[in-house]
């Protein structure tokens, strides 16, 4: 037994090392994932039984307004959440001057993160409730009537990604907070002997030390407004008429709330496509800048 | 004229005084090399020339012009740092041309300034390269490269070549003198190694935690230090410094005595405080023990260890009673220098001798009491004329 073990231990101990994961991720993400897929090309409610449906979902969806209205939802959240990294940046700059009384603002700025995207959400619909939120009396106050944003379907999108904008710029602060932090100061001392300032020491000295950074701040980004849910979940429920609802929330309602779990996961599918087009960018991305770094 | 002044620099962190009211005036074209022990305050004085520190109280001028309050880029000063500190992202070209890009120079003057500056330092086949794809003294290079290209009129250096291997630091030792004397400009060397200190100096600045010990000419230095710290420092090895004490004190002269040591009568200067039975201190290089027992006095002694260098030995010596206080190996030897050939093995009796001219007197405070003697060594670099 031990002689067996002796001549197998040099490939025995990184399976055990590697099993967990490794079973953890074929269990959880693999064959979920693929079970998914799999019934993306059924009809099942959820209790009954499951009846061969080809490619009938992904038929119905390419003829569903309610998808495309989703799919535009995603682009705008995602193109709107693009200005979470750059405030980050400049909120991560703006306290980190040494300035007294710096330490409470920074903790500030850190409260939406230790809330819970659903508090956050709550906190945000009272904002913006027309008769008595905070955003109504700012209107009043300068003898307006506040629109009521959340049940404004030209608006609303646009409402709830402010809400969500929140704890995600400051998520990107503290990234850059980090980054700040490791900036080598020989560097800074050169830049300043060399004339930059400001913008100019920002531009070429700064942000190429924050590359990294940076780039994981888009990418963590970039997936959190893919997977937009909690929010519309607790804002607006996708409503008025769908009109602020994501794929990701499209998917939940179709199979939970309306037991049509083979139209759910072909939605799921396509939210799978556009993901995995994203991550295979980031992956490409980060090996080459990893051979770039070595 | 690119000559700097230093007014008083005062510089604290918190409470602890950093920079004590330091003085300085380096002539238009000088070579000022800052020695001292670690954390006595030497880069933060280059710093607060270049104006990365801000300081708490005193005056920069450099060329006639107060700077204090300026910005690093303004002072008309470029520095190279001991990390290097090039940028990673830039080719070496942008790395040496980006102080004259920041001054808004046009493109062609830029490339110009930066072609001539690789050529001094024969860089340019890096030009194109990233600082990632170059050694340590091509790195180097390029940072001193970065500093020529803005033409300044005062140079700074935080040890430059203490990263560098010692056959490389040799060899760019020599290089940057011979940089200083074709650019013509002021330079401030800050370095912790002797050997810099010595052989590229006009003059040498000796600091001790913040406050300056004594500013002159390595030669002067070496010769008249003004301290028992000031003699400490400089020499390798250091000086020998035996306690002994004050037995007769007349007008010019002083006679010390103490056990196993003959009386030694030494020549004080005019304003030395001392009396008799005081506490005093004598100090004699290595160099001026000889082995063959030759010299005004004797005594004798059992060789400890012999370190044999080729050129020369360094031999320790046991000659108690007599002790030195501080001494190289902790054991109370005295040490000696000489040439390399000698015979003597360890635990050999021999009598050493040296010369009482050759003898320093320090009183307990440390002030040197003997009277100044002419420098008849030749080692000092060619003085610029100013
Ligand atoms: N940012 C700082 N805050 C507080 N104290 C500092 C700071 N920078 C330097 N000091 C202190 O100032 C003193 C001088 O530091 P400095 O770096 O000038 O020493 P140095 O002579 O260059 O030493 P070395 O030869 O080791 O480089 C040290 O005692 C150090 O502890
Ligand atoms: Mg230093």
């Amino acid at each position: 037994m031990k002689t067996l073990w002796r001549r197998h231990r040099c490939w025995l101990w990184p399976v055990i090392f590697l099993a967990p994961g490794v079973i953890l991720f074929w269990g959880v993400i693999v064959a979920s994932s693929a079970q998914s897929l799999a019934i993306s090309f059924f009809r099942w409610d959820g209790f009954g039984p499951m009846t061969w449906a080809g490619l009938s979902n992904y038929v119905e969806l390419l003829h569903d307004p309610q998808f495309y209205t989703s799919l535009k939802n995603n682009i705008i959240w995602l193109v709107m959440f693009m200005a979470a990294p750059p405030l980050g940046l400049a909120i991560a700059l703006l306290v980190n001057q040494q300035i007294r009384g710096m330490r409470l603002v920074k903790s500030l700025f850190f409260m939406p993160l230790v809330m819970s995207q659903v508090a956050v959400g709550v906190v945000f619909a009272w904002f913006y409730d027309p008769t008595n939120g905070l955003l109504a009396l700012i209107f009043k106050a300068i003898g307006a009537t506040a629109p009521a944003l959340l049940s404004n379907p030209e608006w609303v999108t646009v409402a709830v990604v402010i809400a969500a904008l929140w704890p995600q710029v400051s998520f990107c602060m503290i990234l850059f907070m980090a980054g700040l932090n490791n900036l080598d100061e020989s560097q800074i001392a050169a830049a300043r002997v060399d004339g930059a300032k400001g913008w100019h020491m920002l531009r070429h000295v700064v942000l190429p030390q924050l590359r990294q950074v940076n780039f994981i701040a888009i990418a963590v980004t970039v997936i959190g407004a893919l997977r937009s849910f909690d929010m519309i979940s607790v804002m607006t429920s996708g409503g008025p008429f769908g009109s602020s609802n994501v794929l990701a929330y499209q998917m939940y309602e179709q199979s939970i709330e309306a037991y049509r779990f083979g139209y759910g996961a072909a939605i799921a599918a396509v939210l799978f496509v556009v993901m995995a087009v994203f991550i295979a960018w980031y992956l490409h991305r980060m090996l080459r800048m990893e051979r770039e770094g070595a | 004229m690119n000559d700097l002044e230093l007014n008083g620099i005062t510089k604290r962190y918190g409470d602890t005084t950093v920079l004590a009211d330091i003085n300085l005036t380096a002539k238009d074209k000088e070579f000022i090399v800052v020695v001292g022990p670690s954390g006595c305050g030497k880069s933060t004085l280059l710093k607060s020339i270049a104006g990365l520190e801000s300081i708490d109280s005193g005056q920069i001028l450099i060329g006639g012009r107060d700077v204090t309050r300026e910005e690093p880029g303004d002072r008309d000063i470029a520095m190279v740092f001991q990390s290097y500190a090039l940028y990673p992202h830039m080719t070496v070209a942008e790395n040496m041309g980006f102080g004259l890009r920041m001054a808004g120079r046009p493109k062609a003057e830029i490339q110009k300034a930066v072609k001539r500056a690789a050529e001094i330092l024969q860089i340019n086949d890096y030009l194109a390269m990233r600082p990632r794809q170059l050694s340590g003294g091509q790195r180097q290079r390029v940072a001193i490269g970065r500093a020529i290209t803005r033409s300044p009129s005062v140079f700074l250096f935080d040890e430059p070549l203490s990263n560098l291997d010692a056959a490389l630091r040799t060899q760019m030792r020599v290089e940057i003198g011979l940089l200083y004397r074709r650019l013509e400009a002021t330079m401030v060397y800050v370095t912790h190694d002797q050997v810099e200190a010595m052989t590229m100096a006009t003059r040498i600045v000796l600091m001790n935690h913040g406050v300056v010990e004594q500013i002159g000419t390595p030669v002067e230095l070496y010769t008249n230090p003004r301290n028992r710290f000031v003699a400490g420092f400089l020499g390798s090895p250091r000086m020998n410094f035996i306690s002994t004490r004050a037995v007769e004190v007349a007008d010019g002269s002083a006679v010390v005595d103490s056990e196993g040591l003959a009386r030694i009568r030494l020549d004080i200067h005019n304003e030395a405080r001392v009396a008799v039975g005081d506490e005093v201190v004598i100090g004699l290089r290595p160099e001026s023990i000889r082995l063959d027992g030759q010299g005004d006095h004797q005594l004798s002694a059992r060789i400890g260890l012999i370190e044999q260098l080729g050129r020369e030995a360094i031999a320790y010596l046991d000659a108690a009673p007599v002790r030195a206080i501080e001494s190289e190996n902790g054991l109370g030897h005295l040490t000696a220098q000489t040439d390399g050939r000698i015979t003597l093995r360890r635990d050999d009796a021999v009598s050493i001798g040296f010369d009482a001219a050759d003898v320093y007197l320090f009183d307990a405070e440390g002030k040197t009491l003997t009277s100044a003697r002419t420098a008849d060594i030749r080692s000092e670099p060619e003085m610029v004329d100013a």
